[in-house]
């Protein structure tokens, strides 16, 4: 999973990561799989309508899946503006999120527990235009888990562009 | 005071010890019995409202395997417990105390306190070489 990145200096950046659409690899796993559960269920004795049945059933969780099945992740980092997070799912759908300059406290690398296993990922800070305080964290990336070095990049462009980080030495 | 929390034997302690002792080998007395008598015998000897033999094995084997999924399920449960990935428990809590709360005095231990996240990240994450 790699993360392109689009740099328009001053202007901001964008972050995407694209998953393949079409997994062959799996698909023809799944398929060995599948051929013999289906020949011990003895599905070629059934009647065509059982079977027509079984095909519209498949095709309905096929769609209701890929309706979640998100392709693509952009971050675009607008400076002064704030941020925008994008997904893109199969199907086309685009779910966008803006969230304001202000709002945005802080972009950090935060490390949880997934089931069974302990991840870093990306995430913004978000909090009352007022106030200092930290209401909201908002995870970023979240279809496509991140290695550390990727995030690190994404982290680093994000200090410098959005708050002017300013560091006499490179770490 | 010391007396109240050393491990050393007290007659209290002793005493309730044998007692433990006399009824754990009573208790293992009558489960033997109760597996291994027929159920004409103990009819006839008076007792005829006991569990049904089966349990005899169900009961052992149910704690085993109580035994050995103790640890799975205590895993799995925590891992339902631990927060989500959106939640502010990852960063912080209740209790967390800010540096800036303390005043600085030069040349004393700093107090204990929590370190902001994004202290943390700059020190460990920021990078130059994109």
């Amino acid at each position: 999973m790699e993360v392109l990145t689009e740099d328009f200096g001053k202007m901001g950046c964008i972050f995407t990561v694209k998953h393949s659409r079409l997994k062959l690899l799996r698909l023809f796993i799944g398929f060995i799989f599948l051929l013999p559960l289906a020949c011990f269920i003895e599905l070629y004795t059934q009647e065509l309508f059982i079977l027509w049945g079984v095909v519209f059933l498949l095709v309905i969780i096929l769609i209701l899946r890929l309706n979640k099945k998100v392709i693509s992740e952009r971050l675009l980092v607008l400076p002064t503006i704030g941020l925008q997070i994008q997904s893109e799912n199969w199907l086309g759908t685009l779910v966008t999120e803006f969230i304001e300059i202000s709002c945005v406290k802080d972009v950090v690398i935060n490390e949880a527990i997934r089931p069974f296993t302990v991840t870093f990922y990306l995430c913004v800070l978000t909090g009352d235009k007022k106030s200092q305080e930290i209401k909201e964290i908002r995870p970023l990336f979240t279809h496509s888990w991140l290695k550390l070095e990727d995030l690190k990049k994404v982290y680093s462009a994000i200090q410098i562009k959005l708050f002017k980080y300013q560091k006499e030495k490179t770490s | 005071m010391t007396n109240q929390n050393s491990p050393s034997p007290t007659p209290k302690r002793a005493i309730y010890g044998f007692v433990l002792y006399l009824s754990a080998h009573l208790a293992f007395l009558i489960y033997v019995l109760w597996a291994f008598l027929p159920d004409e015998l103990l009819r006839a000897a008076g007792f005829t409202y006991y569990p049904n033999k089966h349990w005899a094995i169900t009961f052992p084997f149910t704690l085993f395997l109580g035994f050995l999924l103790a640890f799975p399920i205590y895993m799995i449960l925590s891992y339902f417990k631990s927060a989500p990935l959106n939640s502010l428990d990852t960063i912080t809590d209740n209790y967390a105390k800010d540096l800036k709360t303390f005043p600085i005095v030069e040349g004393q231990i700093s107090p204990i306190a929590d370190l902001n996240i994004s202290h943390i990240n700059r020190n460990l994450y920021l990078d130059y070489k994109l």
